[in-house]
């Protein structure tokens, strides 16, 4: 479907719809926080029964949520060993390796039973649906890293990590997208980095992107855009279809596993429409945990936990922040928005909408590291955590532009729109309302109680009911812990065990952070689309001890 | 993994729908009743007691909380509530309750067998005065037999342990003021000034105290009145002055500079004490304002909040007549003069720093539903 994903120069009608559909989700936050706020002032029963009823879906979602949270894990952990090389040079000779596989069996312990069974179940739907991928030999990846104030430091442990892949090198395209208005240093440093590696991959380019271009916003997708559309050349010049082209466009902090590259090449061959597909792998904030302050390394593994549960459920997964997709299908779709500052969320609803729903997000249970947002001091990085969540929750700017393609389109499946469409308004809503429900309005009834409702049972019964809610709550916090603590990385610091034991007791301070670094920022967000104060991007700052 | 997402999905979203109205049903009261299998109205009764930690028997049987709890899942009607805690006597009445409401038995002051009372001066007194914060001020005819008590300097959560109470000389033997006598106190509540007017070597002297210090800074200001003055007052934002007044004229001393200036009664300030000598302080409401403690005759009483129409009254002790009384409400002490031998004595009244787990709105002070309603 042919359609405008953008929020400028529309037509006076789309532009009010447009316009409308700004300002639904920062208004119904608004009227759900002021509506429990005034119920529990002048009808607290009826806030009180509405507040216990949101507590017990709070809680079912979390439990819901652990569940996944933990089978996310552990297919994390079946996959850590696999050799994807020799699993992508089997799908080369799929018939003869599909034959040899079936018969044979796959070491005694239970991970390695279970990988090879899900390795075997994508072979045999590939060999079912006929779409065979192009041999590995031809497949190229094409890497990109925005950058416009990431120095050296950022950026060489960035190359350095996917030099150590064991994917062929010579297959492998490096862009640096720099911003022309990036201080010389920045420049500098990356001519420097340009240097080392061009004989290292295939090529190891800089593409440098115009400080004003009509018709653009100050923000990565454009550079990113500028950088793919050169690269786009550089592929037919070089007579590579783009077919056979997969796109990562990474965070120039974004230090990917040993094994990225090879598990992406793998599910890009056995995935069947893999042109109509982006590759979601699991971003981790490892990179400097343990040099920033707690609330932070709580935020972030949050995030990461977040997207562990999402991705147990592809039908629903939309991309964020480092991911990779099939160039061709980035080249059919215009690149990303020039316009909009969530760019990773949006290209997967532009491809959605351009496929007519025909377009789907592959969970891959591979890691990639990037930098917790972080500052000199510890209110600098609290500000810096704050302004990137509030950055992360203005992906809402995508509701109106997906709806206002929902009702024109006639290809997508209703149901297809309702699913998805209240999925993204229901996430935000409740992005922005529930931690201010758990931590503060859930008490208002009681605090503000009059003497018809202090003199009621329900008066008595709700803090009980809430307790037992939360203390359930806190089963699904310690399985958490657990799991935050084994996914964090080794350090060469000394009583490593101490800090582990630290980062344990960080997690209290889950219900403060449910509001300042989640809640509030998202509702600020919406607040701002609601009133039309669009937001600018703002890189944000990452630093790390030398 | 997906169809698995299905399934439990529709597992969870089963047991929220049967969860959620029951859960809102228990909140709002309603029980099944295990012998008609029918959904039941019923209410509670929330104790708390002062002391805490007190058993509770309801209907005869022992409760398996202690106070302060909530009673739930009670059938409208009369209730027979025993409070028992070791050491006081037993609360009992019979308690109605409604369905869907509270019944509200909040701080429920508990009566020792024997209230805990101990001697803490062998010097006998003329009066108490309370000052600023915890300062106790008691007066003798002879100026250097007169103490400052600071009532909760040292203190123990266990009465019976020695507390010293930081007992002061106002004067100290060496003083010029000391063989003096008293005429008259002037105090403010509030105030870490006293003005203390006495006779001192057959003359007339006004002596200006501050009792933030220790020990108490002496200064006087005889010279600073031109004649007895009717009454004296002062502002307790403002240490610096005070007012005199006499039949036709009105003062200002400013004490710092030691001037005295005319003051026009149009310019007086608002929140000035025109009455800063204490009246005897004979009652007080007590436990969070449940229960009155009060002095008649000679008789320290404490009357409990009577909600049932049976009224009970509890003597403590005696005190002289006509003397102040300072319930101390941070320790839930009361300091009083004992009527035979005018010495400072301190009863026990609330137990230390009372504990509730849940704030009682004021809206619930009197909470019992009348007999109308039942």
């Amino acid at each position: 479907m042919k359609f405008h994903f953008s929020k400028e120069n529309l037509k006076p009608r789309p532009a009010r719809l447009q316009r409308f559909l700004e300002i639904l989700p920062g208004a119904s936050s608004w009227s759900v926080l002021l509506g429990l706020i005034l119920l529990s002032i002048f009808l607290p029963f009826i806030a009180a029964i509405l507040i216990v009823a949101f507590y017990l879906s709070w809680i079912m979602r979390i439990l819901y949520s652990t569940i996944f949270l933990v089978l996310s894990y552990l297919m994390l952990n079946i996959e850590t060993n696999t050799d994807w090389m020799n699993r992508i040079h089997g799908i080369d000779n799929l018939t003869s390796y599909l034959k040899d596989n079936s018969s044979k069996k796959f070491g005694r312990h239970w991970r390695q039973c279970l990988s090879h069974k899900i390795h075997l179940r994508q072979l045999n739907e590939l060999k079912t649906n006929l779409l065979l991928p192009p041999a590995s030999k031809n497949i190229y990846h094409l890497v990109l890293f925005p950058v416009i104030k990431e120095g050296r430091d950022i950026l060489e442990p960035a190359i350095e990590a996917i030099r150590c892949q064991g994917f062929p090198l010579k297959q492998m395209v490096i862009v640096f997208a720099l911003e022309e208005r990036a201080l010389p240093p920045i420049q500098n440093a990356v001519q420097e980095l340009e240097n080392k590696y061009k004989n290292v991959f295939f090529a190891c380019v800089t593409v440098v992107h115009p400080a004003i271009v009509p018709g653009e916003a100050r923000v990565k997708g454009a550079n990113a855009t500028c950088a793919a559309r050169q690269a786009a050349v550089f592929f037919q010049s070089h007579h590579i279809p783009f077919e056979n082209v997969i796109i990562s466009c990474f965070d120039a902090d974004t230090v990917v596993s040993t094994s990225y590259f090879a598990c992406l090449t793998y599910h890009f061959m056995v995935c069947p429409h893999r042109l109509r597909a982006s590759f979601q792998p699991i971003p981790v904030y490892h990179n400097n945990i343990w040099q920033v302050p707690g609330f932070a390394r709580v935020v972030e593994t949050g995030s990461s936990f977040y997207l562990l549960i999402e991705a147990t459920n592809p039908e629903k997964l939309v991309t964020f922040s480092s991911h990779s997709m099939s160039f061709k299908a980035l080249v059919d779709v215009d690149y990303w928005p020039v316009d909009m500052i969530s760019d990773d969320s949006a290209i997967f609803w532009k491809a959605y909408i351009h496929y007519d729903g025909q377009y789907q997000v592959i969970p891959m249970y591979v890691t990639l590291s990037m930098d917790v947002a972080s500052a000199d001091n510890w209110w600098q990085t609290a500000k810096s955590v704050y302004k990137q969540k509030q950055r992360w929750a203005w992906g809402v700017e995508n509701f109106p532009i997906v709806m206002r393609a929902f009702l024109e389109s006639k290809k997508i499946p209703l149901y297809e729109k309702l699913r998805l469409g209240f999925k993204l308004f229901e996430g935000h809503l409740s992005w922005a309302t529930s931690g201010f429900i758990l931590s503060i309005i859930g008490w208002l009834p009681v605090i503000f109680a009059r003497r018809e409702f202090a003199s009621s049972v329900v008066y008595y019964n709700v803090p009980d009911i809430a307790n037992t809610i939360f203390a359930l709550g806190f089963i699904a916090i310690c399985i958490t812990i657990i799991l935050s603590l084994s996914l964090l990385p080794k350090t060469k610091i000394r009583y490593r065990w101490l800090f582990k034991i630290g980062h344990a007791f960080e997690w209290l301070m889950v219900p403060f952070i449910l509001v300042l670094f989640s809640a509030l920022p998202a509702l600020h967000a919406q607040t701002r689309l609601m009133l039309g104060k669009y937001l600018e991007f703002w890189v944000t700052d990452k630093h790390r001890a030398k | 993994m997906l169809y698995l997402r299905k399934i439990i999905f529709y597992i969870f979203a089963i047991i929220y729908l049967v969860l959620c109205p029951l859960i809102v049903a228990r909140m709002l009261g309603f029980v099944i009743n295990p012998l008609t299998h029918r959904l039941v109205k019923t209410g509670l009764v929330y104790v708390s007691t002062n002391p805490p930690d007190a058993t509770i028997y309801i209907d005869g049987r022992v409760s398996h909380q202690k106070t302060p709890t909530a009673l739930r899942d009670l059938a409208p009607g009369k209730h027979f509530i025993r409070i028992e805690h070791s050491g006081y006597i037993d609360w009992e009445r019979n308690v109605p309750v409604i369905g869907k409401k509270a019944t509200v038995l909040a701080n429920v002051l508990l009566i020792p067998q024997e209230w805990p009372i101990k001697r803490i001066s062998s010097q006998s007194y003329q009066d108490i005065f309370i000052a600023a914060d915890d300062i106790l001020v008691a007066t003798n005819p002879v100026l250097k037999n007169m103490d400052v008590f600071h009532t909760t300097k040292g203190m123990t959560e266990n009465f019976n342990e020695v507390n010293t109470y930081e007992q002061t000389p106002l004067f100290s033997r060496n003083s010029v003021y000391a063989s003096g006598n008293l005429v008259h106190l002037y105090s403010l509540p509030h105030s870490f000034f006293i003005l203390l007017e006495g006779i001192i070597k057959d003359k007339h002297k006004f002596l200006w105290i501050n009792l933030k210090e220790n020990p108490p800074l002496i200064e006087d200001i005889s010279d600073l009145f031109v004649e007895i003055p009717t009454q004296i007052a002062w502002d307790n934002s403002d240490n610096g002055n005070i007012f005199a007044f006499y039949a036709n004229n009105i003062y200002r001393i400013n004490i710092h500079e030691k001037a005295i200036f005319l003051q026009e009664a149009i310019n007086l300030p608002e929140s000035l004490n025109l009455n800063p000598t204490h009246h005897p302080l004979m009652k007080f409401l007590i436990n969070d304002k449940n229960d009155l403690l009060v002095r008649e005759g000679k008789w320290i009483r404490v009357y409990p909040k009577d909600d049932f129409n049976s009224p009970q009254v509890y003597d403590i002790t005696k005190s002289r007549p006509s003397t102040n009384m300072y319930f101390e409400e941070k320790t839930g002490e009361l300091f009083y003069l004992d009527d035979d031998t005018r010495s400072l004595f301190v009863a026990q009244i609330l137990p230390f720093h009372p504990i509730l787990n849940i704030p009682i709105p004021d809206a619930l002070r009197i909470n019992v539903p009348s007999k109308e309603n039942n």
